[in-house]
Formats: structure tokens, sequence, C-alpha cells
């Protein structure tokens, strides 16, 4: 059954197509990625589809529930179930956890707080009272939000490279919650540029110069992901490569 | 053991207190409350006294701390206007003896208010060696009504002192604010200062803060946060002069503006003598959207995003 359909969607921004063609449709409960390399205009569909206010002048339609949502703004587009953890996080001044869990459950609930913060490895009692602010490092931010994001039980979750700026032993609670989203039924929209990440998804579209150019089950865009985008002849073998070289001079 | 006289309107006033609840509750915390001329309760504690003159349209307080006086548990005041309007009229004389340490809260409660004009002048005296906090909270209506706060403050703060006055209205809609504060330093001494507001619809603030940093060696710190939306405007004066030797200070302005919000900050700071030292900072600047972006993706509305954005930037730590 499908729950979310991207059709013909396009974004300018400063005279220039930013999203090109983007379609794709995602059925309900599965994990579903969008993958490319950095600049491809991943976090850009992110964005279109929460309905942030820059990028709501879009071509074609964003269809949700089989309803269009292109007119919607970012609450009511929460308020079907829509919602998005940001590639970095932001932190607020003056919110502790436990105030900031609470307006994902809409009360106070101890024992579901200590839950969804232990589901993302965090201590329920080092944690609760601390602020969501500059003290967390990236990562704990990063956790934090996982953990308001699964009392929020959103139906279709949006993630932007979950892996990002997460520490080694951390991303195995990322993946448990990917595992959890499964679980529980909700959608998620897994956003990555990572092997890695892509192998926990069922199914996905390749993205490359704001164009959405393969879409299939896992091995088959594992099979296109190191080969050119027909569409701006960017050879993907080569960039990773280039990668693989930087990473070795670090390694030196 | 003398029993708390639970009548309408001392219900009422803890029915509408958040975090100080149950301070007005504990025998073993003292606390004053006046509602518009008329005290409604009150539980002294050893090693204060408290005499409390009922006016026609207020009431003149002294509060007197002899010397070596250190209470651990601050001293809770309230100043209400239930069922009332019109005028309340407020002088406090505040006498803190050598080497005594007091910290008083004081809770100024409209919520039910319309046509109220708060209007208050407190003398402070540090005796040396001395400290004195003092917090002032105030829980206005959250529907748009006349009232009014004109409130003055001055402290002489004695050798070696620490003097630290902060006033909070950030719970309902403040109205009309005029405040002055206003502290003398003398040697060793330490001043602090702090605003923290939040001005919505018409709201009007007008916030003077003033150090004066006459001893050597004195130090001083003014801080305000102050956040306006909608037509809210409001200014804030914050001076800091050193007139002594070795003084040092720092004036600290964060402003938040949102829709037609206005804000202004003009600090003033000033140093007679080159042994000292005073700085100043101020950011003005807007609600992040990206923060608001995060809320709103979790279904909050825009307006109640900006609140509890505003709400944590103006929390007191
Ligand atoms: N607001 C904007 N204005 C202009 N260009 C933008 C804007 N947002 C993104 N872009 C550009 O669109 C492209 C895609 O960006 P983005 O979606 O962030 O990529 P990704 O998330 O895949 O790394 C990039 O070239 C980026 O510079
Ligand atoms: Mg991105």
């Amino acid at each position: 059954m499908e729950l979310l359909k991207f059709k013909d969607v396009r974004l300018e921004k400063e005279g220039k197509y930013i999203l090109q063609r983007v379609n794709f449709s995602i059925n309900r409960g599965e994990i579903y990625a969008i993958v490319g390399k950095n600049g491809a205009g991943k976090s850009t569909i992110a964005y279109t589809l929460m309905g942030i206010p820059s990028y709501r002048d879009i071509d074609g339609k964003i269809i949700f529930e089989g309803k269009e949502i292109n007119n919607l703004d970012i609450t009511q587009r929460a308020n079907l179930g829509i919602t998005l953890l940001w590639q970095e996080p932001v932190r607020y001044e003056g919110i502790k956890v436990k105030e900031y869990l609470k307006l994902s459950l809409k009360k106070e609930d101890e024992e579901k707080f200590k839950e969804a913060l232990e589901l993302v490895g965090l201590n329920y009692r080092s944690y609760i009272d601390r602020y969501v602010d500059n003290s967390l490092s990236g990562g704990e931010r990063k956790r934090i939000e996982l953990a308001a994001i699964y009392l929020l039980n959103p139906k279709l979750v949006i993630l932007d490279e979950p892996d990002s700026g997460i520490d080694i032993e951390a991303i195995n609670y990322i993946f448990n919650m990917l595992n959890i989203f499964k679980q529980k039924g909700t959608t998620v929209l897994l956003i990555t540029h990572s092997l890695e990440v892509l192998k926990r998804a069922d199914r996905g579209t390749l993205i490359c110069c704001g164009v959405s150019y393969i879409e299939g089950d896992i091995n088959r865009l594992t099979e296109y992901f190191g080969t050119k985008c027909p569409y701006c002849e960017v050879d993907y073998s080569k960039i990773l490569a280039k990668e693989e070289i930087l990473n070795l001079k670090k390694g030196d | 053991m003398a029993k708390i006289y639970a009548n309408d309107i001392f219900e009422k006033i803890l029915s509408t207190l958040e975090d100080e609840k149950d301070a007005f509750l504990n025998r073993d915390i003292a606390h004053l409350i006046i509602n518009k001329n008329k005290v409604i309760s009150s539980n002294l504690v050893y090693g204060i006294r408290v005499e409390v003159e009922e006016i026609d349209n207020g009431a003149n307080v002294l509060l007197e701390i002899e010397d070596n006086v250190k209470m651990e548990m601050p001293i809770f005041v309230c100043f209400a206007m239930i069922h009332q309007k019109g005028l309340q009229e407020v002088r406090t004389n505040v006498k803190l003896g050598n080497n005594s340490h007091v910290s008083l809260i004081s809770i100024c409660n409209f919520v039910d208010g319309n046509e109220i004009l708060h209007d208050s002048y407190t003398d402070i005296e540090l005796g040396e060696n001395s400290s004195y906090r003092y917090f002032e909270r105030h829980y206005h209506p959250n529907v748009s009504s006349e009232i009014t706060i004109k409130a003055k403050t001055l402290a002489k703060v004695g050798y070696n002192a620490y003097y630290k006055n902060e006033f909070e209205i950030t719970k309902g809609l403040i109205g009309s604010v005029d405040l002055e504060s206003e502290a003398i330093v003398e040697d060793y001494g330490v001043v602090e200062l702090g605003m923290y507001m939040y001005g919505r619809e018409n709201d009007k603030i007008k916030v003077k803060e003033k150090g004066l940093l006459k001893g050597n060696y004195s130090r001083g710190f003014l801080y305000s946060k102050i956040a306006v939306k909608d037509q809210a405007e409001a200014d804030i004066y914050s001076d800091l002069i050193a007139t002594g030797k070795y003084a040092k200070g720092h004036v600290d302005c964060t402003e938040i503006v949102k829709d037609q919000g206005r804000a202004r900050a003009i600090p003033i700071i000033e140093v007679r003598d080159p042994t000292s030292h005073i700085t100043h900072e101020a950011a003005l600047g807007s609600v992040d959207s990206k923060e608001l972006q995060t809320l709103m993706a979790k279904g909050l509305t825009e307006d109640e995003a900006t609140d509890i954005i505003i709400q944590g930037i103006l929390r007191r730590k």
C-alpha cells in the first residue's frame, strides 16, 4: 500500500533546478532509501517533503495517503504523521531533555521517557535533567532527537543521514532504532550516502544532480552505486576511489 | 504552632503559583502575603523583623535582619491584587546587618487583574560582609488587560557585601512596565542586576539598570534577556559606571525580536580610573528558524514553538 509519492517534483533555487525531476513512491511500513553523493539533492528532498518554508515552491506533486500535501505547512504535515530527523539537529537553550521529550508525548511519563532514552543508549538518570543545548555532543543530541521521534510515533519519519556525527559504538543504536520503527510499522525515508546504511533499507532510489534515476531493491541499488550517473556524467567509481585515497592518506 | 489561615484569597494565590507553592505552606520558611493593602498570611522565623503598616492603597514594609544572621532558606513575599483593582502602593525598607546572609523571593500575583497600577519603591542597605539575593517574579493574566508596573529600587551595597537583584515577567502579558534598579557599591562590594522579560501583544517594557562601582575593587554585572513579539516594545538602558580603582564590570544584553516587536538596548559603560575595566556585549536577533521548524515538525504551531523557544532562552539558570 502506497503511503507517499513524489511525482515529477522540481525545485528551482537561484536560477537553477536543485531538484530536476524526482519520482519515487514508498509503501507503508518499509524502509526506503534515498542514496546519493554530497550535493545530490537528498536534504532538499527531505525539506520539500517536510514543507520547510523556503522549499515549498515546487512543481510536481507530493502525495501522502492519497492526498496532495503541497499546500500544507510544516505543522499540518506533522499532524498528518510526517516528521524529520535533521542531519544536524539544532540545540535549544534552557530546555531540558525531560521537557523536550514531553513535547513529543504531550504528557510526562517517566517510564516512556526512560524506555525511549535507553533505546538510543542514553542513561535516563544522567540525561533527563540535562539541557538540549551546546553541552551535548553531536551524537548525544542526535540520539535525543531520535528518542523524541520514537515518542512522537509518526507514520513517516525522514532520517537525513542518521549516521553522520555518530561514533562507531553508538551507530548500533541507530540501526536498532531502524528495526524498532520497522516492528512498529513506522515508514522510514532513509537518506544516506553510505553503503553500510543502505544495507538496512528494503528498497530505494539513487539520486544525483537532483534526478532520481534508478529505483529498486537494495541489490539493484548496490549494483549501480559505483557507476556513472547518466544525467551529469559523474563517475561514481572515481569519486569513491578518490575518497578511499584520501582515507588512506589520513591513515598514514 | 500557628495555623495557616486558609481563606479564599490565600487559596486563590496558591492555586496560580508554579514553583513557589510549597514554600508558602512550609512552616519552616518565612513568608508574608499582602493582598492590595491587607496582610493575608505571614510566618516569621528567628532573626528577622518584619513590620507592615497597612495604608489606604497598599503597605509600608520594613524588613530588618540583625547582624550575623545566616538564613538557610529564602524568605517568600507575595503581593497580590485578587478581587481588587486600582492602585497598590508598596514602600519597602530593607536593612541587612553586618555578616548576615539572606535571600528573598518576591511574587507579584496579578493573574486576575485589570486596571491595576502596582507602584513600588524599595530602599535597601546592606551591611559589611553581608549578602542579599532578591528575585522578583510576576504572574500576570494571559489575556490583554490594563496592568501597569512601576518599580524603583535603590540599594547601597556596603564593604565587601554581595547584592543580587533579578526581575522576571515571562508568565502572562506584561501590560506596561517601568523599572529602575540602581545600586551603589562600596569597596570590595559586588552587584548583579538581571532582567528577564517576555513582551507580547501591546506590552511596553522600559528598564533602567544602573550600577555605580564607587568602591575600590568593587564589581558589577548587569544582564538582561528580553524578548518581544507581536507589537510589543522594549527599551533597555544599562549603565555601569566605575569611579573606584581596580573595579571590574560587564554588561550583557540579549534581545529577541519577532513579528512587529521592537527592542532597543542602550548600554552605557564608563570608567573614571585607568585601573578599572568594564566590558559590554549585546546580541539582538530573532528566533532561529531551524529551532522553530524542528518543533513544528513535532506538530506544534509556530506560535507555540516560538513561546517554548523564548521561554527557554529567558530561563534563569
Ligand atoms: N537554499 C538553497 N539555495 C541554493 N542552492 C541550494 C539551496 N539548498 C541547497 N542548494 C544546493 O542544492 C544542491 C543539493 O543540496 P542538498 O540537498 O543539501 O544535497 P545533499 O543533502 O544531497 O548533500 C547543492 O548543490 C546545494 O548547494
Ligand atoms: Mg544533506
